[in-house]
């Protein structure tokens, strides 16, 4: 039988490969996951829902009145747009939609955080865990929801439910119900961008699932500021976007 | 002649992985301390913030005349003017404050109005602190609303913008995280006595484990020489909480309900877009 003969200088490769896979993730090691971690700025605004593959909303007929109620409210003055006025969180998919940058922190191993400048608010993702159940999250409805994740090769799979019913999928006041649940699907594409397509299933608004989609610059350039409801903020008028939002904001009085 | 090539290798491999496992790629010091506070982050009960340390100038105290007695009663914060380190115009605002509070007026407190607390105060509250690490950055996130970003390894910028936080670069030295943070707006107060600084405010801090890493000791000095005649410091001692981090507690909800009080939370009167 042939002896087998490993050489030190290939088996010093062999180790220190083996090495670099599990460095990559959380500074206290180990796992063999991409690495993601990094400040991320959105290079559109999108203030309605960018829809994968086009066209409008897939309403169901209680959908389209809470749609048309939302509407009127925000342009009548009777519903605020609290996001925007209070500064309280966006909510899902709608945070995934800010024209501020954003950091994605992988620490420790079996958390994914993601800080956002705006609104200072705060996505915790727990890997590798079920996602709650509705009668778990119930009595404790978030803004963001409650978030789990996991990899499936080099993607991101967040999932998230227990959303309360305080927010809109969209700055046009797109609706949705407290059984929302949304899964997401982030990973970089192409080196320097990152993309986050979210699947939106909530039957009792939206006949279908369907997807919308999000891309943002890594930006490690970039250090996260304050934002506190009201003050002057960072310059995003570079964001294409913004200052057609702006405009329009401003037109209607608000 | 294959078993000590397979054993070269196990030894090669063995001292490359331990080596990886004490740093990443990017050169980090070969030990980077864990200050994860696990699941329930880094707590410590009420009124147990900032703690003197023996032999350095103390951080203010209650005053002896203004009793904080929580839950029975009215009872606020009032910081001991008689604290020899502090210089006249800060005693001054401190006694306009203190005046108008006997007077009736809700004391002031960050978390209350949901504005940034700011360095050191961020720390003083006992909510949970979740301590997040990476190789380039530190990011520490305060239950209910807060967070603050120390870049690693990486000099201050020659004039940092003053902002609520300031600006925060830190390093290790060996089990400590060594904090430096300048350029901090006036906006903020240093403690819950709301003792007011000036924008020349210097705060270093030094983080590390204890108790074999169930505890976390925050040593804090305070040097501001328009504000104090000299430099004061304090220690937080936390420990692991037992409740897990709750991921959202929003602060400005209270303004979407109308409150018996106004706790001036900042509202946007013009959407930002």
């Amino acid at each position: 039988m042939e002896a087998v003969r490993i050489h030190a200088p290939t088996g010093a490769a062999v180790a220190v490969a083996l090495v670099f896979s599990v460095m990559a993730g959380s500074v206290h090691g180990a796992g063999t996951t991409p690495d993601i971690t990094g400040t991320y700025w959105a290079t559109r605004y999108y203030g309605k829902l960018p829809i994968v593959g086009g066209g409008d909303l897939p309403l169901t007929a209680m959908g389209k009145e809470a749609y048309a109620k939302n509407q009127a409210g925000l342009k009548g003055g009777e519903i605020a747009d609290a996001a925007r006025k209070y500064c309280v969180p966006d909510g899902v998919p709608r945070s995934m939609a800010s024209p501020y940058p954003f950091e994605i922190i992988h620490d420790p191993a079996d958390q994914i955080t993601m800080v956002h400048e705006l609104n200072h608010q705060i996505r915790v993702i727990f890997m590798d865990k079920p996602l709650p159940t509705y009668r778990e999250v119930v009595a404790f409805p978030y803004y963001n929801g409650h978030s789990v994740g996991r990899w499936e090769g080099d993607t991101l799979v967040v999932q998230t439910t227990g959303f309360n019913e305080k927010t809109f999928l969209d700055a046009t006041g797109a609706p949705h119900t407290d059984m929302l649940v949304t899964t997401e699907r982030i990973r970089k594409t192409g080196g320097n961008e990152l993309e986050d397509v979210i699947t939106i299933h909530d039957p009792d608004y939206y006949t279908r699932d369907f997807q919308v989609r999000f891309t943002y610059a890594l930006r490690d350039d970039v250090r996260l500021e304050d934002y506190v409801c009201g003050e002057p903020h960072r310059d995003i008028n570079m964001i294409s976007g913004v200052p057609e939002a702006r405009r329009a904001n401003a037109a209607a009085g608000k | 002649m294959a078993r000590s090539g397979l054993s070269k290798l196990g030894i090669m491999g063995s001292i490359v992985l331990s080596l990886a496992c004490m740093g990443s790629a990017s050169g980090q010091p070969a030990q980077v301390p864990d200050l994860s506070g696990g699941e329930g982050g880094w707590v410590h009960p009420r009124g147990t913030g900032f703690q003197p340390i023996p032999g350095l100038p103390p951080p203010v105290r209650q005053d002896p005349g203004h009793a904080y007695t929580p839950g029975r009663g009215t009872a606020y914060r009032i910081g001991d003017l008689s604290n020899p380190n502090l210089k006249p115009w800060v005693k001054d605002v401190m006694k306009k404050d203190t005046d108008e509070i006997d007077a009736g007026k809700i004391a002031f407190q960050s978390s209350s109005s949901c504005v940034p607390s700011g360095i050191p105060l961020m720390f003083s509250y006992p909510r949970p602190l979740l301590i997040l690490q990476t190789p380039k950055k530190v990011v520490m996130i305060k239950e209910a609303g807060e967070s603050r970003h120390i870049y690693l390894d990486v000099p201050h910028s020659a004039n940092p913008k003053p902002s609520w936080y300031g600006e925060s670069v830190g390093h290790y030295e060996g089990d400590t995280l060594v904090v430096d943070t300048i350029g901090q707006n006036t906006k903020t107060f240093l403690d819950v006595y709301r003792t007011p600084h000036s924008e020349k405010l210097h705060v270093v801090e030094r983080w590390r484990t204890i108790d074999g890493g169930n505890g976390l000791e925050l040593k804090i000095t305070v040097d501001d020489p328009d504000a104090f005649y000299q430099p004061w410091s304090a220690i937080v001692r936390d420990q692991r909480g037992e409740e897990p981090f709750i991921t959202e507690e929003i602060c400005a909800e209270s303004n979407e309900n109308f409150g018996l009080f106004d706790f001036h939370t900042p509202v946007a009167t013009t959407p930002d877009f």
